[in-house]
């Protein structure tokens, strides 16, 4: 159990992460906790979801053990397994166990990315169940009061294979995010960049254009995340111009003549 | 006289000579060639050279040339001459007869001016740019439209009109800023309300035109009116888009002095002063103290709408009695004309689209609820069809006098709708667009709801694709599939309909004699695909893995006992490396594909189609071809579940030249039957010989837009497209068409076989 909590301990967040409130988020997540129930996050890419849970934790007071899904995550990564020491086969907790035995929040991001049949596992942590069993130990867990689930999802893949399971995401309290309003969203870009406002003021401008291209051969406009990156190069002393092109352009397409098109965007801002 | 006409004999039979085997008219050629008199003979030769690359294009355009040939050398050298014609040509290609003959009128200025580095610019240039551009400031689709000749720049609020040419620059990256500055200001209209009124049923209506025509010098008020709307853009512009205003400034000085006469009126100052948006203050007179006082307010407040009609009104009289007489400002080229007829025009357009999308979009939400679909069912059971899935005659007759009308939870939040007692929630666009049209029209008219009930009961919403029909791929109907309209920047609705019809099967020898012929290459791809297939499998001894591997445990263990250094690869791990693939191969039908390029392509299928056995991979082969927007056809070879039989052998027998290549809906088809396939990897392999093409005027840049949207929505819905193409001039427009590295030219069309199975291979691996 101390090994545990000393490994835990990496997770805890003790500097209060910068974030600030679009609606309600924040007491409709502690009431969740509050009341056991998990909570699912859905919205594009860099607007703020895992922020977000960092906020959570550090205002909670517990620590966030985060997984990225991807198409291999098996069920023992999440569980856990036997590993051999010393000739011995010892149990080894794998992140959702360790979250659940320590009462922590477990964070798992882009949760459509992890196969289907590894997330049923977290159904009976879910419900009002909240145990975990495992099998391989014939231990059933059952989570203390302080634990939460959280998982996170971006809808703006438009495919059918990656979407959750009707009995999965009919489990979770849904909060949808999307990018914030614009003076909103100056304001997070200039306080994480240290760049100053009129610049941000551009930057937010500039993100707004290129969200408005989404269907013009566009698959997502540009995130905070990215406008944030940006706003650092320039506030390092990058010319604006290169640095909308190498943080933002670039990084949204391929295509050149969508290319073209975002640097006179960038072009009229800067 | 006698020489004269002996010399035009002699050159009409020059003339004959190149353009056989055609015989134009006789007086039409002596008259062309009459304006030949004047030129020597080493420049009629020059002038003829160039006949026979003119006259197969059109022969209107020949004879324009030879008729213009005098002129056109007195500013040219006969060494000029071909890559004039060449460019005479392309503007013919692109944009027409008329178009030409202006380009043949003005050598100067359409030829030379471009040799010597100047260069205007054309709309058609700038748009891949531009559009996105204006798209984005205007956060919806705003198209940029060509304006006819010699037309004023104007927006009607839901597209930008803009000249086909700038030359006001010598250099094509000023006239390019400038196309940009104007799209910009005329968004800044549109963005500082200068349009925007209560709803408006007439344009005579509209507040401002009463304003203008009750007032004792309507052009005056009017221009000073633009003015000041112009200045309040300019400041919006100034803080929205800063970098295209500094950018702007270096433009300005030769805009806001175009000609002589403007620079003369005597409130030439105002526009000059929109330069850095300062202005000279004189106080000695009235109308610049009057001025200088509402500019200020207008920089003020440039969000505040109101000042620049009130301003505008009172100043008329104070200029008029300073100047009398005084002209109305001329507006600068990006202030363009506002046209209120226009907006009132495209208000409407846009009130009778978004009632046409409301009522499908809601039939389509209807179609889907379960109550309404049972309803449905109930009355189609009423009035059973044999023919059942397009069911015209079952409606569901509903009163909808009592039961349809909206009904809002607060003032503003349009949530629901109400229909037959039952209150149904709008899901989030349905709202969006409900609320738009409250906005306008202060209600949800009853008709709205009830032609969407109509239409969800007619089932007219089954034939759209992604709606709720469950037709799978056996599906025989035919089916609705939107058109996209690159003009319009919007699509044509429910444009193309598509069948899917049976190719019998054909007994030939033509799969025995490719058997024959390709049975080294079928063996060899064979093996190579074998080596490909994998699947889900256990790996033993790992480092690390999901699990314990006893028996490399227990060795382990007696090592370590025996005194031997212990393995540490003591894990079992799952490999997951699948293939799990699914494909759907689209052959073009056309008939162009006559002949051996047809017979290529089949046998490459055959190729393809023995190697496929060796690996899993789920695939189906259906072709393409049809006439015109109502009749696609696509035709089934194989579909995606069927197992690779002769009948399958006999369909690829059967495949043959048929009509045209209306592309756009196969593919559009082909993403829907994607849509019931579950595979990590969906494929969509287009093999074609030539561009997209069909009987009407579905041809050249429409159609290639069209192609490219289709392949940008198969790649929205998760499926891969890439294009197979044997046209030796397929570098043209693929690229645009089918997206960079997306697809593949092959000019030896007889190594098709060989290279299909390969591109397959690297496609997959």
């Amino acid at each position: 159990m101390n090994k545990h909590s000393i490994r835990l301990d990496e997770h805890r967040i003790d500097e209060e992460p910068f974030y600030l409130p679009i609606g309600e988020e924040i007491t409709i997540a502690e009431t969740a906790h509050r009341r056991g129930l998990p909570l699912l996050l859905k919205g594009p890419t860099g607007c703020g979801k895992t922020r977000f849970m960092q906020y959570l934790a550090w205002k909670l007071k517990l620590p966030l053990v985060t997984v990225s899904c991807h198409d291999d995550l098996s069920t023992s990564d999440l569980v856990g397994r036997y590993l051999i020491r010393s000739g011995e086969a010892v149990w080894n907790d794998g992140p959702l166990t360790m979250a659940v035995r320590a009462g922590a929040i477990c964070y798992l991001d882009e949760i459509v990315e992890a196969r289907k049949d590894t997330t049923v596992v977290i159904h009976p942590l879910a419900d009002d169940r909240r145990e975990l069993p495992i099998e391989k130990r014939g231990e059933l867990l059952t989570a203390p009061a302080s634990f939460m689930l959280a998982v996170s999802y971006n809808p703006g893949y438009q495919s059918v294979l990656k979407d959750l399971k009707t009995s999965t995401r009919q489990r979770f309290v849904a909060l949808a995010f999307s990018y914030p309003q614009a003076e909103l969203e100056a304001k997070i870009v200039r306080r994480e960049s240290g760049m100053d406002s009129t610049m941000a003021n551009s930057l937010v401008k500039l993100g707004n254009m290129t969200r408005a291209l989404k269907d013009s051969g566009l698959a997502e406009g540009a995130s905070t995340r990215l406008l944030i990156q940006a706003g650092k190069l320039i506030a390092e002393g990058i010319n604006p111009r290169t640095a909308c092109q190498v943080a933002v352009c670039e990084a949204l397409t391929d295509d050149p003549e969508l290319l073209a098109a975002l640097f006179e965007m960038v072009s009229s801002q800067f | 006289m006698q020489t004269a006409d002996s010399a035009v004999q002699s050159l009409s039979t020059r003339f004959y000579a190149l353009v056989n085997p055609s015989l134009p008219n006789e007086w039409e050629v002596d008259e062309a060639l009459c304006a030949l008199d004047s030129l020597d003979s080493t420049q009629i030769d020059a002038v003829f050279a160039q006949v026979p690359a003119i006259w197969p294009v059109s022969q209107s355009l020949c004879f324009s040339y030879i008729t213009a040939a005098a002129d056109i050398l007195s500013c040219l050298s006969s060494e000029e001459l071909p890559g004039w014609v060449q460019v005479l040509l392309d503007q013919y290609e692109s944009n027409g007869l008329r178009s030409a003959q202006r380009f043949m009128a003005d050598v100067e200025e359409h030829f030379l001016c471009r040799m010597r580095g100047e260069k205007g610019i054309r709309l058609s240039e700038i748009t891949s740019r531009l559009q996105p551009y204006a798209s984005a400031l205007a956060g919806h689709e705003m198209p940029l439209l060509p304006l006819p000749e010699g037309g004023s720049i104007y927006t009607d609020t839901s597209a930008i009109y803009l000249p086909e040419e700038l030359g006001i620059f010598a250099t094509e990256q000023k006239n390019f800023l400038l196309y940009k500055l104007i799209i910009s200001c005329q968004w800044g209209f549109i963005r500082a309300g200068t349009f925007a009124t209560a709803s408006l049923d007439k344009a005579e209506d509209h507040p401002m035109l009463a304003l203008f025509n009750n007032s004792s010098n309507p052009a005056l008020q009017r221009s000073l009116y633009h003015f000041f709307e112009t200045v309040r853009v300019f400041s919006l512009l100034e803080s929205e888009l800063p970098g295209l205003m500094r950018e702007a400034r270096l433009l300005m000085p030769t805009l806001a002095n175009p000609t002589a006469t403007s620079s003369n009126h005597p409130l030439a100052w105002l526009q000059q002063g929109l330069i850095h948006l300062e202005w000279q203050a004189d106080t000695d007179n009235a109308v610049n103290r009057m001025l200088m006082l509402r500019l200020q307010q207008l920089l003020d407040e440039p969000e505040k709408t109101g000042l620049s009609s009130s301003a505008a009104e009172e100043l008329v009289p104070l200029v008029e009695r300073r100047y009398p007489g005084c002209p109305p400002l001329s507006p600068l080229i990006m202030q363009g004309e506002l046209r209120w007829h226009e907006v009132a025009k495209a208000q409407h357009v846009r009130r009778e689209q978004r009632a046409e999308l409301f009522i499908s979009a809601l039939a389509a939400h209807l179609m889907q609820l379960p109550e309404f679909r049972a309803q449905k069912k109930e009355n189609e059971q009423q009035h059973f069809q044999p023919d059942g899935m397009q069911g015209q005659d079952s409606a569901v007759v509903r009163d909808q006098s009592k039961g349809a009308g909206l009904r809002d939870r607060d003032a503003e939040a349009v949530t629901f709708i109400r229909l037959d007692n039952q209150d149904i929630a709008l899901p989030e666009e349905l709202r969006q667009l409900a609320e738009a049209i409250h906005q306008d029209l202060g209600e949800i008219p009853a008709q709205y709801i009830s032609s969407a009930a109509g239409q969800a009961g007619d089932g007219v919403a089954v034939l759209l694709p992604g709606g709720q029909a469950d037709e799978g791929e056996a599906f025989h109907g035919q089916l609705c599939y939107d058109e996209w309209d690159f003009r319009r920047k919007g699509f044509r609705r429910n444009w193309c309909l598509l069948s899917e019809t049976t190719l019998p099967p054909v007994q030939t020898n033509f799969i025995a004699n490719t058997f024959e012929k390709y049975r080294g290459q079928i063996r060899k791809l064979r093996h190579q695909f074998e080596l490909m297939q994998t699947s889900e499998r256990f790996l033993r001894r790992q480092r690390e893995g999901n699990d314990i591997d006893v028996d490399a445990l227990v060795e382990s263990l007696a090592d370590s006992l025996a005194g031997r250094s212990a393995s540490e690869r003591v894990y079992v791990r799952l490999a997951r490396d699948e293939r799990d693939i699914a494909v759907y191969f689209l052959v073009d039908m056309s008939n162009s594909t006559e002949g051996w390029v047809g017979k290529v392509i089949k046998e490459a299928l055959v190729v393809l189609c023995e190697a496929l056995q060796a690996l899993n991979d789920r695939y189906g082969i259906y072709g393409f071809s049809g006439m015109r927007r109502l009749r696609c056809e696509l035709f089934p070879i194989k579909r995606m579940h069927e197992p690779y039989t002769d009948d399958v052998r006999q369909r690829i027998g059967a495949i043959g030249p048929k009509e045209y290549t209306r592309m756009a809906p196969a593919i559009r088809h082909m993403t829907h039957l994607f849509k019931g396939v579950e595979a990590k990897i969906r494929l969509l392999v287009l093999l074609t010989d030539g561009k997209p093409e069909d009987y009407d005027d579905y041809k050249g840049e429409y159609a290639i837009e069209d192609t490219r949207h289709a392949l940008l929505e198969a790649r929205a819905a998760g499926v891969h497209p890439f294009c197979i193409t044997v046209d030796r001039k397929g570098q043209e427009y693929m690229a645009h068409m089918c997206g960079e590295n997306q697809y593949i030219c092959i000019d030896s069309i007889k190594r098709l076989p060989d290279r299909i199975p390969q591109i397959y291979r690297s496609l997959t691996t």
